[in-house]
């Protein structure tokens, strides 16, 4: 799923805290939705926060003591006044609505300025905040400063991780630009995709299947869980051929291409690591 | 009541939906960081490649000296950094220094308990941590300067933020 699926499911979510499970995998890998996660949840906040005018007990009484008294309900054809004059906003209680519509006006602003392109402002003392292009922050991120980062984990069984995550970005980014980029943006998506799913994530499956250092089965685990995620960004690469205009079906096919091959040679991995079982002697 | 909650409701609802359509100008700016970074985000993947190599996967001391590459790919595209746009020279500063805070100093640091004195290894890491050091102190001293990057608390803050991330860097001699 890309992040657009992904976010607009939380948007579906009656309560956006509640995440399923479904969504929090990709949750986990995906800064961007987990940003924009924060940001629902806050808006969510905002709404609850909103003041509703204190429903009325003694209004309610008397209402119900009308109806149910003896003798015709209705005692006196109602005068329907005009409603759009502001005196009439203020007598009968209906500030409430006008100050309700106020509040209702900061909420679209609040969602407004919380939504829109890159949401939150730049906070001074929080690098992580500065605008900028997203995939070149996740890159680094993936490559150098999260907690898992390349240069962090000792692993092949996390790297591998590392590059699953590399690898559904550039998907990610792939479906968000595809039917607007130039050619060229396509075919250097092409080659940064060859370059991360083949060279990093195929060659570090290579490396935890055969010098992995968690037992067998949580390396099964976590190859399998690695196929699964490459199949699922082949299926959305060939949704995205699919819908492109004719001129940008080329790279995407390449891009395609190379998804398979890579669920291919990881598939191809598993038997291996059947095999080493009895050599390792476990 | 239920008047005001469905008006806030369909409010809310609209101000989502328009925010999250991918406007034009949103997809043009987009796909301008995308060909400004297309060299940058290659050579980061590189980095990423060698850091992933079964030869410095697990070692600290390589891992340290790969940082150090990364920190200096994103510095060649901070001295190539428009000098009239503030934005993009912030966005750079901050990345070299969440590298040399969360990548290069804390290998180092480790390699530093690693690795034993008079070792050959020893000698790299004293080489690598003074080279470091002064390669932060190099690119906080030629931060991009102009009119508008000097004016701007982004540039000074990415700039001392550098400094700060710089300073961590434990020299050994």
């Amino acid at each position: 799923m890309t992040c657009d699926a992904i976010q607009n499911r939380l948007l579906a979510l009656p309560d956006p805290r509640q995440v399923p499970d479904e969504l929090r995998g990709h949750l986990d890998g995906c800064l961007a939705c987990r940003a924009f996660l924060t940001r629902a949840v806050r808006l969510d906040k905002l709404l609850a926060a909103i003041p509703v005018p204190p429903s009325s007990e003694e209004t309610r009484a008397a209402f119900l003591d009308r109806v149910t008294e003896a003798g015709p309900v209705i005692k006196r054809i109602p005068v329907v006044r005009r409603r759009d004059s502001a005196t009439d906003l203020l007598e009968n209680g209906r500030w409430q609505y006008a100050a309700a519509g106020l509040a209702a006006a900061v909420l679209v602003a609040v969602g407004w300025l919380a939504f829109r392109d890159g949401g939150t402002p730049p906070s001074r003392n929080d690098p992580a905040t500065v605008a900028g292009h997203d995939l070149l922050k996740k890159t680094i991120g993936h490559v150098v400063t999260d907690e898992k980062a390349l240069a962090k984990v000792d692993k092949p069984e996390q790297r591998m991780q590392t590059w699953a995550d590399v690898t559904t970005d550039l998907r990610d980014e792939i479906g968000r630009v595809y039917r607007h980029a130039p050619k060229d943006d396509l075919k250097s998506l092409a080659e940064l995709f060859e370059k991360v799913a083949e060279h990093g994530l195929l060659q570090q499956a290579d490396l935890a299947v055969t010098r992995g250092q968690e037992p067998i089965a949580r390396r099964q685990e976590l190859l399998q869980k690695t196929i699964q995620r490459v199949s699922e960004v082949e299926t959305d690469l060939a949704a995205f051929v699919q819908s492109a205009p004719e001129d940008k079906k080329l790279a995407l096919r390449q891009i395609r291409e190379t998804a398979r091959k890579v669920r291919e040679g990881l598939t191809n991995l598993q038997p291996r690591l059947v095999g080493v079982w009895p050599a390792k002697g476990v | 009541m239920t008047r005001t909650a469905l008006t806030l409701t369909l409010f809310a609802g609209l101000s989502l939906w328009a925010s999250g359509q991918d406007g034009a100008p949103l997809m043009e700016r987009r796909l301008k960081q995308f060909e400004a970074n297309r060299l940058l985000l290659s050579q980061l993947i590189d980095h990423g490649l060698k850091l992933s190599s079964a030869e410095k996967g697990g070692n600290t001391l390589a891992r340290a000296e790969e940082c150090r590459l990364a920190a200096a790919t994103l510095a060649a595209a901070l001295k190539a950094a428009p000098g009239d746009d503030p934005d993009r020279v912030a966005e750079l500063g901050d990345h070299i220094a969440a590298v040399v805070r969360d990548g290069l100093v804390p290998n180092l640091t480790q390699a530093g308990q690693d690795i034993r004195p008079g070792s050959q290894d020893y000698e790299r890491l004293k080489d690598l941590s003074r080279l470091s050091n002064e390669d932060v102190i190099a690119i906080v001293a030629a931060f991009p300067t102009g009119d508008r990057l000097e004016r701007s608390s982004k540039v000074a803050d990415a700039r001392s933020r550098l400094a700060d991330a710089g300073r961590k860097i434990i020299v050994i001699k």
